[in-house]
């Protein structure tokens, strides 16, 4: 009876694990041809396959990548996530996170202690208790516009916005090199608490939008004035 | 169309911001030496990207404009200190299509905008407590904490992979740098406080940051494409500023990877040299090495391959919310990423 030969596996070249992710999509020989100084044109590079197989695994080690990333966060969200938010709790993380964002830039300490100041002075529980504000838009508006270009505006307001003393400052273009448009101004009319809108467009002012945040006597944002300016139609101005 | 969206939403809303954040610059002295230099950045001509995602977000999630506004003007002054501090630790020239505050006041000077900038970037935030309260805006100031922990752990690697020559930088590891270094401010971070001032703090963050990477992935891959073939005008940065300054982009990891081992090991010496002892000749021949294997093309594959994974995760994160303007926004910029020129 004839003795079949044994087979027997070829010894492989590397002495221990490849770990380098590089070549998880990509067949070591294509390195080893390329460090002899064997070139391969783009539409080979990579497996041997072309740009899409190379999009295809780069893809699928993004996922890994930011997937790594997640798990990382989820586990930081957990310590977050095991406190309790009593009033305490919330006063000593805030000066918590604030500190660590901080750290480095003590030498700014007035700033910094009025900010811990305000913080101090606003944490308070939250709950369902807190006031809902409701958006509100298309408030009665008049407006009083002087522009030799046509004229769109839009107003915005927060309801409780219409009985405070209204601030409107310059409205800017996204364009640096566009001159803002510094004279408007915006009064409450108290008969139908409404807005009365003052707008002065100076001729040649540059078309497009200009947009400038309406804040209340104590200086919070309450809404937003959006203007945008037309291309010159030898028309009088047009509101709506 | 969806593009002329996403332009004419990043100006009004840029052009919000940008009025809003005026309020934060102070106006006091000392103005040569100080504020004037820290509104430098801020000032010049930008995207506003970063903002005007927080806010489509926030809105796409049923919040009002303004609600989300101060967070938009936090990441708008936060994005520019960074900036200022960025452009001193690579050596950057030009910035938004001028000097960089360094090269035009000095290192300690724009140093010091660059720190206080980012202490005024928090009031904003602090400022939230007083309209969304305080449970809300401690989240958003703990995601702001991490947000600058992974850009920080970004920078570190890639200013280390320079400043040791590292010649076993992979794509995993490429993308782990840019998914910390860019994506945590640029994308995922808006869009995560976006969500929270909209939905509140009960939604599930972690799908954001699939979405945030993947469109921060494709923008960072060709921003630094522009880099290489870009408008300069347009585009504001000094062309193959990267190469100069020993960047590993995407293109340097495919041609590492590609070039013959004669033509790698040159690479490497001139990847070690600083921008000062490098030779216009020398950019130049890597430049034309990447012509010649390839690695513009691949980087251009690779970022519209990621754009089309954004859009997927796009589908799983948004699907839910009515038809919006904002939702088409938040849609079209994972595409008009890649239409910069």
């Amino acid at each position: 009876m004839e003795e079949r030969q044994r087979l027997k596996r070829q010894d492989p070249d590397r002495t221990g694990p490849i770990r380098n992710w590089s070549t998880v999509f990509r067949n070591p020989e294509s390195q080893e041809a390329s460090d002899s100084g064997e070139r391969t044109g783009p539409t080979e590079s990579r497996s041997g396959g072309g740009f899409s197989d190379s999009v295809t695994g780069t893809v699928k080690l993004a996922y890994r990548v930011v997937d790594e990333n997640i798990r990382l966060g989820q586990r930081v969200a957990q310590q977050i996530n095991d406190r309790t938010y009593d009033l305490g709790t919330m006063r000593s993380d805030f000066h918590d996170v604030t500190e660590r964002t901080l750290r480095s830039l003590t030498d700014l300490a007035a700033l910094w202690l009025q900010m811990l100041g305000s913080l101090i002075g606003v944490a308070r529980p939250a709950g369902p208790s807190e006031p809902e504000h409701t958006g509100h838009r298309g408030a009665a508006a008049s407006v009083d516009v002087d522009s030799t270009q046509p004229v769109r505006i839009r107003l915005d307001l927060q309801p409780r916005a219409r009985d405070a003393g209204l601030t409107v400052y310059a409205l800017h273009a996204l364009d640096p090199a566009s001159p803002p448009l510094t004279d408007v101004g915006l009064e409450p009319v108290k008969e139908d608490s409404g807005v009365h809108i003052r707008l002065r467009v100076p001729p040649a002012q540059p078309p497009g939008q200009y947009s400038a945040v309406v804040v209340d006597a104590t200086g919070n944002p309450c809404g937003t004035l959006a203007v945008r300016v037309g291309e010159p139609a030898g028309e009088p101005a047009s509101t709506s | 169309m969806t593009h002329a969206l996403v332009s004419t939403t990043l100006q009004e809303y840029g052009s919000l911001t940008r009025a809003a954040l005026e309020r934060y610059l102070p106006d006091r002295e000392p103005r040569r030496h100080l504020y004037d230099l820290l509104a430098e950045y801020p000032r010049r001509p930008g995207k506003m990207m970063r903002s005007s995602l927080c806010i489509a977000t926030a809105r796409a999630f049923g919040a009002r404009l303004e609600d989300a506004l101060g967070t938009a003007v936090a990441i708008e002054l936060l994005h520019n200190a960074l900036l200022i501090h960025d452009d001193i630790e690579d050596g950057s020239e030009q910035r938004r299509g001028k000097p960089t505050l360094h090269v035009l006041h000095g290192v300690p000077l724009a140093l010091n905008a660059g720190d206080t900038l980012t202490l005024l970037s928090l009031r904003p935030l602090i400022e939230n407590a007083t309209t969304m309260g305080a449970r809300l805006s401690l989240r958003i100031l703990a995601e702001t904490e991490r947000m600058a922990r992974e850009s920080a752990e970004g920078q570190a690697m890639e200013l280390g992979w320079r400043r040791d020559n590292t010649a076993e930088v992979d794509e995993a590891a490429y993308l782990e740098m840019v998914l910390k270094k860019t994506c945590w401010l640029a994308t995922i971070y808006p869009s995560r406080v976006g969500a929270l001032i909209g939905a509140g703090d009960g939604i599930d963050l972690e799908p954001f940051v699939r979405f945030g990477f993947f469109v921060g992935a494709a923008f960072q891959i060709q921003d630094d494409v522009l880099n290489l073939v870009g408008d300069w005008k347009r585009y504001g940065k000094e062309r193959d500023g990267d190469i100069w300054e020993g960047k590993r982009t995407l293109m340097i990891i495919h041609l590492l990877r590609e070039s013959t081992a004669d033509e790698r090991e040159r690479l490497h010496g001139l990847l070690r040299l600083s921008r000062e002892e490098k030779t216009a000749e020398q950019v130049r021949w890597i430049r034309a090495r990447m012509d010649t294997y390839g690695s513009i093309d691949y980087a251009g594959q690779i970022a519209r391959g990621l754009a089309g994974a954004a859009l997927h995760e796009y589908s799983l994160v948004f699907a839910g919310l009515p038809a919006s303007r904002d939702k088409q926004f938040i849609e079209g910029i994972a595409t008009w990423v890649l239409d910069r020129t």
